[in-house]
């Protein structure tokens, strides 16, 4: 008989790495991104739209970019109100160059993170993902013009979060409606 | 920041990975995670929304058919009474039985039946109307292995014993196979298991529910009329059976018998099977063949009584 497990098991084995590497660009952390990983899969193995979902990895994907993007609000939260934030102290780069380059990427997915959902979907996929419009269209069920038109959308988005994130910190939560556990 | 800068930034952030050995100990860890999660127990998995709505849904559904469906069990078939009753290894019955010589009832005794297993059967038989010390007129306990059968009278405190011979295997005689009782003038037979499972049941028909014992039952009739010279023996064999239990309430047999010929006349039975008790305990001294010691043995007072001074027809 088939174990709950037994999808999960599987998805790992193929796409485990690529899921993780995702995890990693999006909280720029080892120790966060194993943990994700680790929830990511837990949840996936007890849940029953994963193993209906006509698309696992897809699945997976989305479930992945909420975790870390909840992860990143509940840190940044923790940061503006504490005025410390603990993993600062180990960068995925050395000091100086490092710490600038890092502080340009907290920012992009600080402001990715609060993009509408299907933007910020389209912005992984298309930017960070590095897929073509054609498997976006895919994977959203829509068609190439139109993720064509909602990646630029998206971009001139997150370029106007960007903008807000350089003059005030942002320290608001938004909730996500896409999140497909919640 | 313009849109090159951002494209540009998102690029570089794209070729961020994680090196190779934080990697395999991530997916390392999540499959011992993975495959040391506990099972969810019966009850947790009980407790789970989801299945909670289903099971509820189901006895809901099971409530509403009950209610509706009729509680008879109305489709079972005598067969499923053949094998619920071969499963029982012991039986305790009363039999009534009512012999008829032209129409004329002749004899009419009560028999409270014990079988043990397949060889092992007590009668305790009270000729009607009963006497008043409630005494039985007489016991009969048989062995079928051992092919002995001893009839204890406790009104005298005498005993006869004898050798069983052929017939007292119900299976072996296909004349009465399956007659409860056997004939008249039979060794008795052991073939209450056989009177049910060895019916020919491709004739029978279903009777209307009645009510026994305040329970509703559900009846199989059978009949087969024998044609042998210029006499005919017709049997009919009634089961009521529980539905519920698929264990027969009540048995009703009866064999008429009819010679052409005016001079015989007719022979008729009927017997009666109920309080009919499945797989109860009995006590296995009940079944013991061996004489009691204070009864005698009928044959030795045969002998010390010549017959002739017993008639009287010599001294």
């Amino acid at each position: 008989m088939k174990k709950p497990t037994d999808d999960a098991l599987a998805l790992l084995e193929t796409h485990g790495k690529q899921l993780f590497a995702l995890l990693f660009r999006l909280t720029l952390r080892n120790d966060v991104a194993e943990d994700l990983l680790q929830d990511l899969f837990c949840k996936l193995s007890a849940s029953d739209g994963f193993r209906r979902a006509e698309n696992r990895l897809a699945y997976a994907h989305r479930m992945a970019t909420n975790l870390a993007f909840d992860w990143r609000r509940r840190r940044k939260f923790t940061t503006h109100n504490n005025g410390y934030c603990a993993d600062q102290a180990s960068p995925i780069e050395p000091p100086v160059a490092g710490l600038v380059r890092r502080e340009e990427f907290e920012q992009t997915l600080n402001a990715i993170s609060e993009l509408p959902p299907a933007a910020s979907e389209i912005i992984l996929l298309r930017y960070l993902e590095d897929c073509s419009h054609d498997e976006i269209a895919r994977r959203l069920g829509k068609t190439t013009h139109q993720v064509r038109a909602l990646a630029s959308k998206a971009l001139r988005q997150l370029r106007r979060g960007l903008r807000e994130h350089e003059s005030v910190p942002p320290i608001r939560l938004k909730t996500r409606a896409m999140n497909p556990e919640r | 920041m313009n849109q090159k800068n951002v494209r540009k930034l998102l690029n570089e952030l794209a070729s961020v990975s994680p090196d190779a050995v934080a990697t395999d100990r991530a997916l390392d860890r999540v499959k011992t995670a993975l495959t040391s999660t506990p099972q969810l127990s019966l009850r947790a998995q009980i407790m789970r929304p989801r299945n909670l709505a289903a099971i509820a849904a189901a006895i809901a559904i099971i409530v509403v058919l009950s209610q509706l469906l009729p509680t008879s069990g109305g489709n079972i078939a005598f067969g499923q009474v053949q094998e619920q009753v071969a499963k029982e290894k012991s039986v305790k019955y009363m039999e009534v039985k009512r012999l008829f010589k032209n129409g004329k009832s002749i004899d009419e005794t009560e028999r409270q039946v014990s079988i043990l297993g397949s060889d092992l059967r007590r009668e305790e038989v009270h000729r009607l109307p009963a006497p008043p010390n409630g005494k039985p007129n007489w016991i009969n306990v048989a062995n079928l292995t051992t092919k002995k059968e001893i009839r204890l009278f406790p009104n005298d405190k005498t005993y006869r014993s004898k050798n069983l011979g052929i017939g007292t295997n119900a299976g072996e005689r296909e004349d009465f196979r399956w007659l409860p009782g056997g004939a008249p003038n039979e060794s008795p037979q052991f073939g209450f298991y056989d009177l049910i499972r060895n019916v020919p049941t491709r004739n029978s028909k279903r009777l209307p529910e009645k009510l026994i014992d305040g329970k509703v039952v559900i009846g199989f009739v059978m009949e087969e009329t024998e044609e042998k010279g210029s006499s005919s023996r017709t049997w009919r064999h009634t089961y009521w059976v529980d539905p519920m239990t698929k264990f027969p309430v009540q048995i009703e047999a009866s064999s008429r018998f009819r010679e052409h010929a005016p001079r015989t006349g007719t022979s008729d039975i009927e017997v009666v099977i109920k309080d009919i008790q499945f797989g109860i305990p009995l006590d296995p001294s009940l079944f013991v063949i061996d004489p009691p010691m204070d009864y005698t043995d009928r044959a030795r007072i045969a002998e010390i009584i010549p017959r002739e001074s017993v008639d009287g027809k010599r001294t």
